[in-house]
């Protein structure tokens, strides 16, 4: 871990437009939350589910995750900091640990709040989903880091990860499940909340706790082993 | 030093035709479409629209086989744009900023602009260009269910002009998405320096309005199923029921003729906007 870098990834994620679009997408969550309690609906998955873990957490991750170090690498800007004798693993740590922190503030904080507004008398499930959130904001974290660092165009295939794998194969075959961050996040969520709230996870908490943490481990090890190969020559771009 | 002289040191004029802003606009064009699927350029560039194609394909061949056995019809070919979303909403976030946010990022727009092009031709060619892909990416896959459907189903001529009939309402489908969906995306992608942030706000618009459509219409009071006029893909089933009386997912829908409305109506406002920010962008 380092400080500094930690300062500037921080500053360099929140300080640009890119923050609108960040606190943007929460911001909708929240005003849908109000119009469920205005109309009273009672369909949690639609709200928590649907636009909470299926839309804003990855799209959230997949900003802030591959904007930490990709834009950096992308622009050519990198460089300045990869010469530096910081330790390539202590740059990946960083910038990891900064992610998650500002992913799961722009998810499960929100989606929590959604939860109380829109159903104030199920806080529990509230808290469910927001933990699941939490935890599934950094799994999605480190993999969408490692693959900025792995490829040019981390945004296009994280996106396919999440539409086609998760979304439209994980419909079809429900095996998917094991390899899909969205149904640990939900068996974590299900996990915490009553017995009688149905949470559509598909993953026992067995599987997907185990899963979870391999994910996060060979997803940072890639990412330090792919930028610690990374080769520095010429002038900057 | 003190008169300056043109020498002539011999280079040669150039006497050939000149072909003009009309030829120019249609090179663009050409050049923007081959673009789209990563023709002429390296293969990294290539592998992700023919991965999108190829996941377009997929269900239409597992279609066809189970048509074979089966010998029943197994789908339409109206519910096809809406059953792919996800791939179509990927193809057009990965592929609109590459053919508009290079130009801005490499600022090469000033070179385009010094040739016999206007600002507005070099917009309308681009929006063109991912049109005519967006409209290909549904097409191909429709026109191989039509010749699998006419091979394995079709038993009397009456059969074969039925399924006719039904890949032309695909297709009309077809170019409906393919005008909207590419009008978003590239209006998006034309305020994007940075391919990474247009592919983010694409993708954004696509699932944070279908996700709040799909959350809307669960309000039991009904009046959520206005939130279908605001999500690209709600938008366009409903013109599709609407304008081609194709058969309604949704039964809750909006009165038909506002999805027509608020169509045509999103389609202008993309093209004068995108028209509008080639005008003042700052090259």
């Amino acid at each position: 871990m380092n400080a500094v870098i930690a300062r500037i990834t921080y500053r360099a994620l929140l300080g640009r437009r890119r923050v609108l679009l960040l606190a943007l997408l929460p911001v909708v969550l929240l005003l849908l939350a109000v119009a469920f309690r205005a109309g009273n609906g009672d369909a949690t998955e639609n709200l928590l589910d649907h636009f909470g873990v299926a839309a804003l957490l990855p799209l959230v991750a997949l900003i802030v995750g591959t904007g930490v170090l990709g834009a950096e690498l992308e622009d050519g800007t990198a460089i300045y900091l990869l010469a530096t004798p910081t330790p390539r693993s202590a740059i990946v740590t960083t910038k990891f640990a900064v992610a998650a922190v500002v992913t799961v503030a722009f998810t499960a904080i929100p989606e929590f709040l959604a939860g109380v507004i829109a159903f104030p008398d199920r806080t529990r499930l509230s808290v469910a989903y927001a933990v699941g959130t939490a935890v599934g904001a950094v799994v999605y974290v480190a993999i969408f880091l490692a693959l900025s660092v792995a490829t040019r165009r981390a945004m296009a295939v994280g996106l396919i990860y999440v539409l086609v794998w998760e979304g439209l194969l994980a419909s079809f075959v429900s095996g998917i499940g094991v390899l899909s961050v969205q149904q640990y996040s939900l068996s974590i969520a299900k996990a915490i909340a009553h017995a009688g709230d149905e949470i559509p996870a598909n993953v026992s908490l067995a599987v997907a706790i185990p899963m979870l943490l391999v994910v996060i481990v060979v997803a940072s090890r890639l990412a330090v082993d792919r930028l610690s190969g990374y080769r520095i020559s010429g002038e900057p771009g | 030093m003190s008169e300056s002289v043109i020498y002539d040191i011999g280079y040669q004029r150039y006497d050939g035709q000149r072909l003009g802003r009309r030829s120019a606009v249609v090179s663009l064009y050409l050049h923007g479409l081959r673009g789209v699927f990563g023709l002429g350029r390296p293969a990294r560039s290539k592998v992700l629209p023919w991965l999108v194609v190829a996941i377009m394909f997929v269900p239409v061949i597992v279609l066809i086989a189970v048509m074979s056995r089966t010998g029943t019809q197994v789908e339409r070919y109206d519910f096809y744009p809406i059953q792919l979303q996800a791939p179509l909403a990927i193809f057009l976030a990965a592929q609109a900023p590459e053919l508009l946010s290079r130009d801005q990022r490499y600022q090469v727009l000033p070179l385009y602009f010094s040739r016999p092009i206007r600002r507005s031709d070099y917009a309308l060619a681009k929006l063109a260009a991912m049109v005519t892909a967006m409209f290909a990416l549904i097409a191909g896959p429709l026109f191989v269910y039509w010749l699998g459907s006419i091979a394995t189903i079709s038993h009397h001529p009456g059969d074969a002009r039925h399924q006719t009939a039904q890949f032309a309402l695909g297709l009309a489908n077809g170019v409906f998405h393919a005008i909207l969906l590419g009008a978003l995306g590239v209006v998006i992608a034309a305020f994007a320096r940075r391919r990474a942030f247009a592919t983010a706000a694409v993708i954004g618009v696509y699932l944070i309005t279908s996700a709040v459509a799909g959350a809307l219409s669960g309000l039991p009071n009904n009046n959520g199923r206005f939130g279908q006029l605001f999500s690209p893909f709600t938008l366009l089933d409903g013109l599709r029921v609407w304008l081609l009386h194709g058969k309604v997912i949704d039964e809750n829908a909006v009165p038909s003729a506002a999805y027509g409305i608020v169509s045509v109506a999103f389609v202008v406002v993309f093209v004068l906007v995108l028209l509008r920010r080639y005008r003042t962008i700052a090259t």
